[in-house]
């Protein structure tokens, strides 16, 4: 099933970070659908942040190639809250 | 190269400033390289003239273009199992490479590459031989980089040669402009062994390697599927250790073919698509896999959704992006396929499976009737490939490197040329790049100078490089050449007699008379067309001193069986037509 994901890698800072990032995405055919790069808090560490729509396995996938790009520290991907997760939450809290 | 160390740009560098090309020589001597494959231009130049002043240091091939030399550098690679260099310059030399650089990715080839690119003030201007390889090869490298500085070539270059062959190898590609060649600085050079943000993981978890026997030792009926992970990892003698202990049958992948003695009792033939009858058909009895350095490929699987289901599977890989990548399996082990087994034999007992064996050897009985006694002793007809090959791996010793194109001749290679030590083949696994042999025994025959190279190729890849006999006859190396001649672009032409109707769409292939063509080339050459002729002419070319083509004039229409259909289980493998 197609969710919402955002994926975030640290990663030293280069030239040609960006391209051989986006290139593991690109080969799959998912379009990163927005992307922010930013220094991290750790010197020297990128945090480029993208929003991607595929599957969970995929996604796993994806965040295995990510780490084995040679200048690629870590990286995670979360899932968009599910709404119906997010009323038991509340519900929790009433 | 003994005047080496007299000599040596060694001594210079420690008593002054050395210019970029240096530092890259530097580089060569302190990472073990004597031997460079390459094809110079105006960009390298500056490199090249730096080679010609210290030529007692290394040999250089030149090869007649430069996807001859990346082959070149990957056969050397891989029969050695050191890292191949191959040189080239900007624009087409550089953009002639990437056909080898997906290949040595996809075979996991270690392989360092240097390219000239344009003055630095010229980059990104379209200037004369400018080509942007940093991002056209990025899909197909494990790293590349551009040298901006010419101070930091020599931490590049080491980090070059660690990525290259540490961890699952594969090439790296530095990309120098011209002026940094000349620009001089203070060189030093410590070799590079670890990196933040890579780390290969060699070492198996305990507690999956402790599962891992826990299922081993308790399986019913266990089978190893290896693949060149051994090979890579060095592990051959540990892999022996590992089935003489668990008893289990043993199945290669093309690429892990040599790993373990071919001979070996409990060695029970290749898998995949054209590999043998009874470890494909096994897949569908085991209730346990161990999948050791090899990455499910779908060649090896056939329908995947059908594959292994009834069998639990431990995969062990160094790379982590096999771990389920193409299968999904029970146990995923990241780790070195020498460390693993090493971790494991202790936790071994000791097992034997006889009648499980012998339902290998029954279908291998069922193989041998109707596929290969027919293919490696036919006794009418066309002369067939297998014969050829059977012959040629009877006449010479066991060290001998077998090396194929890419075809029908290079199943038939996998299949009939029995490999007894380890690195003895050289093929194109995960690309299957035609105009591979040619070159690859080039390098192949470098890399192991006293063991005779045999290459197969059939006559179209031999079309594809077939210029680099000349880098035979003027670098004077001694390699076997045995041309399967069919007159078709053979495989593609089995595939449309089984598929497409017999509908031959250009696949019949005329070619030159091959033995004039190596003539003109200084390569001394013959051509068979009988059986009864077959022998002597294999003979003379082995006896012969130096480079040898012999042309054999082979059946035009056989096919390779046995079959794993497109698209069909490989236990649906068949063994003929009909
Ligand atoms: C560079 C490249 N182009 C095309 C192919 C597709 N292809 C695979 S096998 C084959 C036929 C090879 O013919 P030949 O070299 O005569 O060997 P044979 O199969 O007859 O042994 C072709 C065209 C390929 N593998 N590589």
């Amino acid at each position: 099933m197609v969710r919402e994901y955002l994926v975030t890698t640290l990663a030293q800072d280069r030239v040609g970070l960006l391209s051989r990032v986006a290139m593991v995405f690109s080969r799959r055919g998912i379009n990163i659908e927005s992307l922010k790069v930013a220094e991290s808090a750790m010197k020297g560490i990128t945090s480029l942040s993208m929003v991607v729509h595929t599957d969970s396995k995929t996604i796993k996938q994806i965040i295995k190639q990510l780490e084995k790009q040679v200048e690629v520290l870590q990286a995670f991907a979360a899932e968009q809250p599910n709404e119906n997760i997010q009323i038991e939450n509340k519900l929790q809290y009433a | 190269m003994p005047d080496c160390k007299e000599k040596s740009i060694l001594k210079l560098a420690s008593t002054q400033d050395v210019n970029g090309a240096e530092a890259i020589l530097l580089s060569f001597l302190e990472e073990g390289v004597d031997t460079l494959f390459g094809y110079p231009g105006g960009a390298i130049m500056p490199f090249y003239d730096t080679l010609f002043q210290n030529s007692d240091c290394f040999r250089h091939i030149l090869t007649r273009h430069e996807q001859g030399a990346i082959h070149a550098a990957q056969g050397y690679a891989r029969v050695t199992r050191k890292t191949g260099v191959c040189l080239t310059t900007s624009g087409p030399g550089a953009t002639n490479i990437l056909t080898g650089l997906a290949d040595a990715y996809m075979d996991s080839t270690p392989l360092v590459i240097v390219t000239g690119q344009v003055v630095s003030s010229l980059v990104g201007t379209d200037a004369f031989q400018e080509t942007d390889i940093l991002t056209m090869s990025m899909a197909v490298t494990k790293w590349n980089a551009q040298i901006t500085n010419v101070r930091d070539i020599p931490a590049v270059m080491a980090k070059a040669f660690y990525i290259a062959n540490s961890g699952r190898p594969g090439p790296v590609l530095i990309d120098f402009p011209k002026d940094v060649f000349s620009a001089k600085f203070a060189y030093s050079y410590s070799p590079c062994t670890s990196l933040k943000t890579y780390r290969p993981n060699y070492h198996p978890a305990p507690e999956l390697v402790d599962k891992a026997a826990r299922w081993i030792n308790t399986a019913q009926k266990p089978l190893l599927l290896f693949g060149q992970g051994i090979v890579l990892s060095k592990a051959e003698e540990e892999l022996k250790m590992f089935v003489e202990r668990t008893g289990m049958p043993a199945a290669a992948t093309l690429l892990g073919l040599s790993a373990l003695p071919a001979s070996h009792p409990l060695y029970v033939g290749m898998l995949g698509m054209h590999g043998n009858y009874a470890p494909n058909l096994m897949t569908g009895e085991t209730d346990l896999v161990v999948a050791i350095g090899m990455r499910f490929d779908d060649r090896v699987t056939g329908k995947v959704d059908t594959y292994l289901k009834q069998s639990r599977i431990i995969h062990v890989d160094i790379d982590p992006t096999e771990l389920g990548k193409n299968m999904d399996t029970d146990l995923e082990v990241e780790a070195d396929a020498k460390s693993f087994l090493k971790s494991i034999l202790p936790l071994l007992s000791k097992n034997e499976y006889p009648e499980w064996i012998d339902q290998f050897k029954a279908k291998l009985e069922e193989e041998k009737k109707i596929v290969i006694d027919d293919d490696v002793f036919p006794s009418k007809g066309k002369i067939q490939m297998g014969e050829v090959i059977r012959m040629v791996s009877e006449m010479t010793s066991s060290g001998t490197v077998a090396i194929t194109d890419v075809g029908q001749h290079q199943m038939k290679v996998a299949r009939y040329f029995p490999l007894d030590s380890p690195r003895t083949l050289v093929t194109s696994g995960g690309l299957g790049t035609m105009g591979f042999g040619l070159p690859a025994a080039v390098g192949a025959q470098l890399g192991k100078p006293n063991e005779t190279v045999v290459l197969f190729v059939g006559d179209g890849g031999l079309q594809m490089t077939m210029q680099e006999l000349m880098t035979i006859t003027q670098e004077k190396i001694p390699v076997k050449i045995v041309v399967l001649n069919n007159g078709f672009l053979g495989m593609v032409r089995q595939w449309q007699e089984m598929f497409f109707e017999s509908r031959y769409s250009s696949t019949p292939m005329q070619s030159p008379d091959f033995v004039k063509l190596a003539g003109a080339c200084g390569v001394e050459a013959g051509k068979v067309y009988q059986r009864e002729d077959l022998y002597d002419a294999l003979k003379q070319m082995l006896d012969h001193d130096g480079a040898f083509l012999l042309e054999v004039m082979v059946e035009k229409e056989e096919n390779v069986f046995p079959m794993v259909p497109p698209g069909a289980a490989v236990t649906e493998m068949i063994l003929g037509s009909s």
